[in-house]
């Protein structure tokens, strides 16, 4: 009888469902560019995509071929050439984004120059890599979610089991990216948000942990990606609206310029 | 659930029916009788015994000293009638299956208003407790004028020297007939006994002179407990704020929710009073409950515009509940069990008819059901109300009351450590009426009230979130009783507000974790009113008057400056005590009514009402969430918005209805808006994400209502739209805000089906909320990003739902020290799916669960989805009066 009592009470209290509707057809909207362009403090060759919206949930980015693009600090001019194999991606050679310099972004198309502007903060240390992770039971682990640091930061974690023979549930995928972040805000709609889906991984794993330090700019466009991603759909939702974009010219997206600091371990 | 209108329409149909066909012709039914000069009571009381026909009359207009002669043999009923009161100004119609017997409309005769004037002044009393009874008509026979007692149950009447007779009426208690010399000033305080009879039958007060036709006042929504008691509720349990929703021009959120919204007004220009004092939260659990206890109520006013002068301070509404006083006579309680809350209430005297008391107290069940499968949290709700009264002597009583409630919700061994949730709200008052003579009353009240708010992010790190707002105030009210035709009111008073907008507590420095401070904010208001009732000619009367306010910051504060795109380039610490800045505002306001006949009016009313506080919340949740109040400064200009309303109201004597329509417009500036995405918590500037615009409202709103009888309800329709427009939001273009729901249709119908069961149902239809659909998608390191276009272009589905509630008196004879009855409730009864908002950013897993993925590597399919909080909620409860 007590446990009916106590199921009656989660049915009706706490019994806000969620379920699967039939989409209307969405409302017209215009087309837009998308920019999604990060630099870092590591020599190595960075990128730019560059590609069009889609009217439809769940249809990919439309690469756009052909954009000219650049990108300039102080006296330097890196110019990215769009990768053979991958249409609207654009690669650079290889080059350092220094903390503290000013670099922007010109996308030249179609008569258009599409802009933007970001400079990097210095990261700071993080604890040592074993502290990241959590294990669960002999064979499984999961990643910890709870990150502090002084700086606004965003926490990049790339698994890679594909090497280890492994026969549970968490089989059906053998890599993983994960992000998680540290912002000096408090969201309504991120302390209720809703619980995001727990990735396991076995031993033998190789982690890879990336913290990037988040200008004030770059936080402020993390922070309103999650607010329209993985803080939406809870109970305490926010007005929505579209998210923050340091472009110009009506594109969306975002160029970033952070630096990393990165560390790696394979779980025991 | 798929054909609700079947369900609607059997719920209906069955409430109706039996109505209607009990309306069989009374009035050709054969009777024979034969009387000579006898009292016309006398010979109603022999035909309702013999031929039970039952009559219902007033005692002022048929009275023992009416003396009728009638002859008849298998004469129909209406030819008797007719012959008994051919020479007297007496109609008769049938009603409820009962014959009515009403006053013929005649000539007037005024008086000499020449004479020496006197008062006669007093209280009415409930005679069973002693408690005052505000709102009761005190009429004079001879004028066909009359007053309203104020809310201390206290009247005043000028008049010319003569005899007059007056007639004490009120709902719900036999009329009170006192015939008055006056020839020097008199003071009369009257008892009127409460009449069981008069609720479920009908009682037509045809000379009630100041009833609705005939008050001056537009815009107005009143609710009394025993209403309130049945209509159906979520898990049975009487609810003051959600049963507003079937009010015209009231929208509520819906499931789930204490929000709502008055004529276009955002859900913060609602002021919430209980006894004078504002509480600023009114809900448990979230907004799954009203904060008020269902027994401690008196009375519920809702003002919808046309506020009087002494309410200020909101733009949209005014919600003014009154609680009991306490028996003064005797001792008397209720004790109410349900499967989720338990609540218990007892009054009586302190000090036999000089001081009483009321205390209930009211808790959820939550925590011991939920203590053994959850030992990990605590999870409850309560309230405390409580009220003192003394009357010091025969011109001056005091009154103590309070409200204290409190939701607490603490869960253990979280990742964080042990995570909760608690906000509080208190409000008290201490109020001392005075009679400074007969003509001019007076009322003091001090008041202190504090809303809290606390999210414990982890105890054991003592890392906390804590806002509040509170304020200290002083008033005084003068009612001045001049003559029938004019009543003035005047008042002033003074608040001290305090804020805390929103505050993070770690047991390390804050600054050095890189999280901002923010400031707490002082703000002092002084005010003044001044109104005149003024009756004009026969028809005509207005209400006049004005309402001043002052208000000012204070320090010790902190204030940022704004440049033209908002964003901070000064900041200015003022030392304690300093007044920086201030606001000035004047609010003219008016009622007219004409009546055209003593079964209709037409009003009209123009109000100015301004605005100091607010909630900063860009929330479009149902829920009560971490919101913050902040005060006008100098970067958030107070709120003003114009109301203007015409209505008609008409009676019908035949069936003891009323229909009600009306039309408003209303214009609403610096109102505020808010930047995509504004960071509403913890932002010591929060002003940069402010923006600031217009709104407009309008409507029609019409309402027939039938309050008493065995068949009693009404039926509402609001077609309203509503809109603001904000320079840098939407690209400068008007859109239509979130609690834009152009039409409102609610029907509620309660029938006794005998002495021991009543059912009662409710429906209530809106158009679904203004949301923003995107437009369009775009993947960003494996997001997917919806586009919006055009701010709330769209709607989530309409919502409706059907309530049901059938109680069963478990002592219809009423022979007993008590009563008590089961309630069972139905909330939801054909179990509709109201949507609470529409997401695009969930996937459904392998398991079938839908949620938030966390791997932005592989590609997932995301899909639509919807929340809704409700089906079919079934409960039963158990209510003991003694």
């Amino acid at each position: 009888m007590e446990r009916f009592v106590v199921i009656l009470i989660i049915l009706i209290l706490a019994a806000a469902c969620e379920e699967r509707i039939e989409m209307d057809e969405l409302p017209e909207g215009r087309e837009f560019f998308i920019v999604d362009a990060m630099l870092t403090n590591e020599k190595k060759p960075h990128y730019v995509i560059f590609s069009r919206s889609s009217s439809q949930m769940n249809q990919q980015n439309t690469p756009v071929s052909g954009a000219i693009v650049s990108v300039y600090s102080g006296d330097s001019i890196i110019q990215f050439r769009e990768s053979e194999t991958k249409p609207g991606y654009y690669l650079s050679p290889p080059f350092i984004a220094y903390p503290g310099n000013i670099y922007n972004l010109n996308i030249f198309f179609e008569g258009i120059n599409y802009f933007a502007s970001a400079r990097s903060i210095k990261v700071t240390a993080y604890e040592p890599m074993p502290a990241f992770i959590i294990q669960l039971d002999d064979t499984t682990y999961t990643m910890n979610t709870d990150y502090s640091s002084k700086e606004d930061a965003m926490w990049k974690i790339k698994l890679d089991w594909s090497h280890v023979p492994v026969n549970q549930p968490y089989d059906t995928i053998r890599t993983a990216t994960l992000y998680f972040y540290t912002l000096h805000t408090i969201d309504v709609s991120q302390v209720f948000s809703s619980d995001k889906e727990p990735v396991h991984f076995p031993g033998g794993t190789r982690v890879v942990l990336e913290k990037h330090a988040l200008s004030t700019e770059h936080a402020a466009f993390i922070r309103t990606l999650l607010s329209e991603t993985e803080w939406r759909g809870g109970l305490f939702d926010v007005t929505p609206a579209n998210i923050y974009t340091n472009m110009s010219e009506g594109s969306l997206g975002f160029f970033a310029v952070t630096t990393v600091l990165k560390d790696s371990l394979i779980v025991p | 659930m798929k054909r609700p209108g079947l369900y609607i329409l059997v719920v209906i149909l069955f409430l109706l029916t039996d109505s209607l066909f009990a309306q069989e012709n009374l009035l050709k039914k054969r009777i024979s009788l034969n009387f000579r000069q006898k009292p016309a009571t006398e010979v109603l009381s022999y035909i309702s015994n013999e031929y039970n026909i039952q009559f219902m009359y007033s005692n002022n207009l048929i009275s023992d000293s009416l003396l009728v002669s009638v002859r008849a043999k298998r004469k129909t009923l209406d030819i008797v009638l007719w012959q008994m009161f051919r020479n007297y100004p007496v109609t008769f119609s049938v009603v409820e299956n009962q014959v009515v017997l009403c006053r013929k409309e005649t000539g007037t005769n005024t008086g000499d208003m020449q004479k020496k004037r006197y008062t006669v002044s007093g209280f009415v009393r409930d005679m069973q407790t002693g408690e005052n009874l505000m709102g009761t008509s005190v009429y004079i026979k001879e004028f066909q004028a009359g007053t309203i007692s104020n809310e201390y149950g206290f009247y005043s009447l000028t008049l010319p020297e003569g005899h007059y007779t007056l007639v004490f009426s009120f709902i719900g208690f036999s009329d009170v007939v006192v015939p008055v010399e006056l020839n020097k000033n008199l003071n009369i305080t009257t008892a009127m006994e409460f009449n069981e009879q008069f609720i479920s039958e009908i009682v037509v007060e045809a000379n009630n002179s100041e009833s609705e036709i005939e008050q001056n006042q537009t815009s107005e929504a009143r609710l009394d407990p025993k209403t309130l008691q049945e209509i159906p509720a979520f898990l049975g349990e009487t609810e003051v704020i959600k049963s507003l929703q079937s009010q015209p021009g009231i929208k509520s959120y819906g499931d789930g929710s204490t929000f709502f919204y008055v004529r276009g007004g955002d859900r913060d220009q609602n002021l919430i009073l209980i006894d004078e004092a504002p509480v600023y939260n009114p809900s448990h659990l979230l907004g799954l409950f009203s904060a008020f206890v269902p027994e401690a109520i008196l009375d519920v006013h809702l003002y919808k515009g046309d506020f009087p002068a002494r309410f200020g301070g909101r733009l949209s509404s005014v919600l003014d509940i009154r609680t009991r006083e306490g028996n003064l006579h005797g001792f008397d309680g209720n004790l109410g069990l349900g499967l989720f809350i338990s609540r218990f209430s007892l009054n009586g005297p302190i000090i036999k008819d000089k001081s009483s008391f009321f205390v209930s107290f009211r808790k959820s069940n939550l925590e011991y059901l939920f203590r053994s499968e959850n030992p990990d949290q605590r999870l409850y709700f309560f309230d405390l109300n409580y009220k003192f009264n003394i009357k010091v002597s025969e011109h001056n009583r005091i009154y103590f009351s309070g409200y204290n409630g409190q939701d607490y919700f603490r869960k253990f061994g979280t990742d964080m450590g042990t995570f909760g949730l608690s906000w509080k709200n208190s409000a008290n008052t201490l109020r001392w009426n005075h009679i400074f003579n007969e003509r001019l009353f007076s009322n003091t009240t001090f008041i202190a009230s504090k809303y809290d708010y606390l999210l414990i992010i982890s105890e054991e790190d003592n890392y906390y979130w804590t806002s509040s707002i509170g304020n200290l105030s002083g008033k005084t009210d003068f009612t001045w009783y001049l003559n029938p035709d004019l009543t003035t009111r005047f008042g002033l008073g003074y608040t001290y507000h305090s804020f805390n907008p929103g505050e993070l507590v770690m047991a390390v420095d804050l600054t050095e974790l890189g999280y901002p401070e923010t400031f707490k904010k002082y703000t002092s208001e002084t005010f003044f009113y001044y109104e005149n009732e003024q009756k004009f000619l026969k028809k005509l009367s207005l209400r006049y008057g004005f309402r001043i306010s002052l208000w000012d910051n204070l320090g010790p504060g902190t204030e940022y400056i704004l440049n033209e795109v908002h964003f901070p380039t000064d900041t200015i610490v003022y030392p304690k005590g300093e007044s920086y800045h201030r606001y000035f505002s004047i609010e003219p306001r008016a009622c007219l009514n004409y009546t055209i006949t003593k079964k209709a009016s037409l009003k009209a009313s123009y109000n100015r009402t301004s605005q100091h506080l607010q909630i900063l919340s860009n929330s479009i949740s149902p829920f009560t969430s971490l919101e913050v109040w902040v005060p006008s400064s100098p970067s958030i200009r107070p709120q003003e918005a114009d109301q203007f309303v015409l209505g008609y109201f008409r009676k019908f004597s035949k069936w003891a209805t009323d229909f009600s329509a009306e039309a408003f417009f209303k214009r609403m500036t610096h109102q505020i808006d808010y930047e995509d995405h504004a960071n509403m918590l913890l932002n010591p500037v929060i002003e940069t994400e402010l923006r600031f615009g217009n709104a407009w409202s309008y409507g029609l709103e019409f309402m027939y209502r039938k309050e008493y009888g065995k068949c009693r309800g009404w039926v509402s329709y609001t077609w309203s739209r509503a809109f603001k427009k904000t320079l840098e939001i939407n690209d400068g273009i008007a859109y239509p805000v979130f609690y834009d729901r152009p039409h409102d249709f609610s029907i509620y119908l309660s029938r006794d089906l005998s002495k021991r069961w009543i059912i009662a149902a409710s429906w209530i239809y809106t158009t679904g909320s203004a949301i923003s659909i995107p437009t369009g998608f775009y993947f960003y390191q494996g997001y997917s990003i919806p586009i919006y276009g055009e701010k709330n272009n769209g709607r989530l589905p309409d919502y409706h739902r059907m309530d049901l509630m059938i109680t069963m008196d478990l002592n219809p004879k009423g022979k007993k020290d008590f009563n008590h009855c089961l309630i069972l409730t139905l909330y939801n009864l054909y179990g509709r799916k109201n949507y609470i908002s529409m997401n695009y950013n969930k996937v459904r897993f392998d398991d079938g669960t839908i949620g938030i993925p966390s791997d932005r590597e592989n590609p997932y399919e995301y899909i639509p989805t919807s929340i809704y909080l409700h089906t079919i909620v079934p409960s039963l409860s158990y209510n003991l009066k003694f």
